[in-house]
């Protein structure tokens, strides 16, 4: 009797760890998805940068856009700044990146990144995370009116988080892919 | 008495007004029969009463083109928004389409992937945040899906699905 009880409980477990286990099945499609939301992100920074750098922005919009910068990154992210003047790579908090970023001496500040993809897959961790490795490269041009100029082209890699959560909404519970950036390492500075 | 003969003359002269009446009910009634039986003559003038209609209603259309639905319209803020020439007149745009909100902080969710029920969203946001988003990226990468009202008609909560 008590072997049969036992038998159950276990038939029983398995039977819930196995449903778990589909729950967190994820067909190519649904990654594909994730994958695309992951990437798009990234493109959706690379445009805040860009917009923080612009001296024709207006201080209240870059700020603005700073915090909806900041909100993409995971707590305490640092980023990455190279210079082809030196061989440091100086790592800052990203809203002293930003702040940094919109107050650096040049009249003219163009940033653009390209040729932004995967170099490591988004891959779920043994905790449900997806972690997953972007690649950018970022082209610079500062310049003063008074001749003052610099170029450089850094390739960079961003590590992505990607966590499914809950929130309740109106009484109901909704689910959605919770993606954030985390450190944005320098990989190489080039002219 | 003299009632009497008043009231047989009265009937007198009524009796042939009411026939010369009913003769000329029932010619006009045989007139109309006839027409109907000109199945040719019926469908032309029918033809011609919906063609004048059409045109009517046409015309009416080019006056007063029917108002686009709040989806439409929602639409359209985005696409000026995103496509917007300067800073302020996005700005102008978002402040005109936060009017149809219940308030700025009205929920939008955007939908990721959908199938077999199964529904995955982006982190949901506020349309505030979202109409600066479209803003900032100049990109209108998503379309109304479902529209949520509040007691008042005003969007209380929007579910976009990104153009794949």
């Amino acid at each position: 009797m008590k072997l049969n009880k036992l038998y159950t409980f276990i038939m029983l477990a398995v039977i819930g760890f196995a449903a778990q286990a589909q729950s967190d099945n994820i067909s190519p499609k649904r990654k594909q998805a994730i994958d695309s939301l992951a990437l798009e992100k990234v493109k959706d920074l690379s445009k805040y940068i860009s917009l923080i750098g612009d001296k024709k922005t207006p201080y209240s919009e870059a700020t603005r856009v700073m915090d909806r910068a900041e909100e993409l990154f995971a707590p305490d992210s640092e980023m990455g700044v190279s210079s082809l003047t030196s061989e440091e790579i100086n790592y800052y908090k990203v809203r002293d990146y930003f702040n940094r970023l919109m107050a650096l001496n040049y009249d003219k500040v163009t940033i653009k990144w390209y040729d932004i993809h995967y170099i490591s897959d988004l891959e779920q961790q043994p905790d449900g995370k997806f972690v997953g490795v972007i690649t950018i490269y970022q082209r610079f041009e500062g310049k003063s009116e008074d001749g003052l100029s610099y170029k450089d082209t850094t390739k960079k890699d961003i590590t992505i988080y990607v966590e499914k959560k809950q929130t309740q909404i109106a009484g109901r519970t909704i689910e959605f892919w919770d993606v954030l950036l985390g450190d944005i390492r320098v990989a190489e500075t080039t002219i | 008495m003299i009632n009497r003969i008043k009231n047989s003359l009265t009937w007198n002269r009524l009796i042939p007004i009411m026939i010369i009446c009913i003769l000329a009910v029932s010619c006009k009634n045989k007139k109309k029969a006839t027409d109907i039986s000109d199945t040719q003559q019926v469908s032309e003038e029918i033809k011609e009463e919906i063609e004048a209609y059409e045109e009517q209603e046409i015309t009416a259309e080019e006056i007063n083109p029917p108002s686009p639905s709040k989806a439409e319209k929602i639409s359209q803020y985005f696409s000026a928004i995103a496509n917007a020439s300067s800073i302020p007149e996005a700005n102008n745009n978002i402040a005109e389409a936060l009017s149809m909100f219940s308030s700025a902080d009205a929920v939008v969710l955007i939908e990721i992937y959908s199938q077999s029920g199964q529904v995955d969203y982006d982190q949901p946001t506020t349309i505030k945040k979202y109409l600066n988003y479209l803003k900032d990226q100049k990109k209108n990468t998503n379309k109304v899906q479902d529209i949520v009202y509040d007691d008042n008609g005003n969007v209380k909560e929007l579910v976009l699905r990104k153009i794949l």
